[in-house]
């Protein structure tokens, strides 16, 4: 499938991919970032969160690492970074976002 | 924390556990330690705050949809490993095995169904259906799964399908005895034997469908298969043995057919290149 197929984004996926598109990080690490970007709107649940992780992984969206420096209580910390195509599909869906909020506006500053 | 606290708090942990474990397998391969960790991290974040009832609904609701969604495409999944399995083709003693098997099958259990009658009563002949249908379904299933499980894995199940297919015609006779009342027209029997063939392949479709692609076909083929035995009526035959040929030969070689069709004129190609993409 191209990226272009995988748009829109729901808003679980897009905010996991802006979540990854700085650095990789570990599961927990994603629900925080994703609590803390959404101000508290969107808390993922640990399944929600890897069904999406399995699905991206599968997809080819992200890639999957041993995290070199582990916690010391941690058992198998993965890190989870975004692919070349979920790069690809994450400016795909920013574009589209951008073009949308665009419009919004044109069509509010025409009416004013 | 308190004793009956600490008790709860063990027992709802227990519970996540146990919901965990109704991920897939393959699902738990590559995440459970870390999802577990996860939900402990979460958790124990939740209870410096004071919020942690509200966290493990929070946690608790969100992984019964994910374990629904999960083994959902698990099945599609193995549906899909278990269709390229068969991508075997089977060679000409196949087809030709499947006929002679079948046609045994059904002449052997005519001999052990009569060798009984002998034995028991001699008299009653509503005491052939009972003993027929079920030795059929039976012999069938046991010669054709011999022969299946090279290019079907997982085929066990096909013996006790078979012989379930066979009790259906036995069911129906008595339900709709009507249809076969002597003298009826030709058109009423070979109705009604159509669909006693699909009923018998019922439950061997059921089988069939996740392991190959247009297993619909083996219905279609087995109704139109008995149909064509419906026939005999317009012939007439003076003794019972051609009707049994014609029970023993006509399916098998339809069935032959349909194994050709499902197994050999239908490759999965589609199938092969969408997993190895994976």
């Amino acid at each position: 499938m191209e990226a272009q197929d995988y748009l829109p984004l729901t808003e679980t996926s897009f905010f996991i991919l802006l979540s990854l598109a700085t650095t990789p990080k570990h599961g927990y690490g994603i629900i925080k970032d994703v609590e803390l970007m959404s101000t508290g709107r969107v808390v993922l649940a640990a399944g929600t969160l890897y069904t999406a992780l399995r699905r991206m992984l599968e997809d080819g969206w992200i890639e999957r690492l041993e995290d070199e420096n582990p916690n010391q209580e941690s058992r198998e910390r993965k890190l989870y970074m975004l692919s070349d195509f979920g790069h690809q599909i994450f400016q795909l869906e920013t574009k589209r976002l951008q073009s949308m909020l665009h419009l919004t506006r044109t069509r509010l500053n025409e009416r004013q | 924390m308190d004793n009956s606290a600490w008790h709860i708090r063990s027992l709802v942990l227990h519970f996540i556990e146990s919901l965990l474990k109704l991920y897939p397998s393959r699902f738990r391969h590559e995440f459970y330690s870390e999802i577990q960790d996860v939900i402990l991290s979460r958790l124990s974040g939740a209870e410096q705050i004071g919020q942690w009832p509200c966290a493990v609904v929070h946690e608790i609701a969100g992984l019964v949809p994910s374990i629904i969604q999960e083994r959902w495409h698990d099945l599609g999944f193995r549906k899909e490993t278990m269709m390229i399995i068969t991508n075997e083709k089977p060679r000409w003693f196949f087809y030709i095995g499947w006929v002679a098997l079948n046609a045994i099958a059904v002449i052997m259990a005519w001999y052990i169904t009569f060798e009984i009658m002998d034995l028991v009563t001699g008299e009653d002949d509503s005491l052939i259906l009972i003993l027929l249908f079920p030795i059929i379904g039976l012999l069938t299933g046991i010669l054709q799964y011999i022969l299946l499980r090279r290019y079907l894995p997982h085929m066990g199940w096909w013996i006790a399908a078979t012989f379930l297919g066979w009790l259906m015609p036995f069911v129906w006779f008595f339900i709709f005895s009507r249809l076969f009342i002597p003298g009826s027209s030709t058109v009423r029997i070979v109705l009604g034997m159509m669909v006693l063939g699909t009923t018998v392949a019922l439950p061997q479709w059921w089988l069939l469908r996740k392991r190959v692609q247009h297993a619909w076909w083996w219905v279609l083929v087995f109704g139109l298969a008995w149909g064509m035995v419906g026939l005999y009526d317009l012939w007439n035959p003076p003794d019972l043995f051609p009707v049994v040929l014609g029970f023993a030969i006509v399916p098998a070689i339809a069935t032959s057919i349909a194994c050709w069709l499902l197994l050999d004129r239908f490759p999965n190609h589609e199938l092969s290149s969408r997993t190895s993409s994976r």
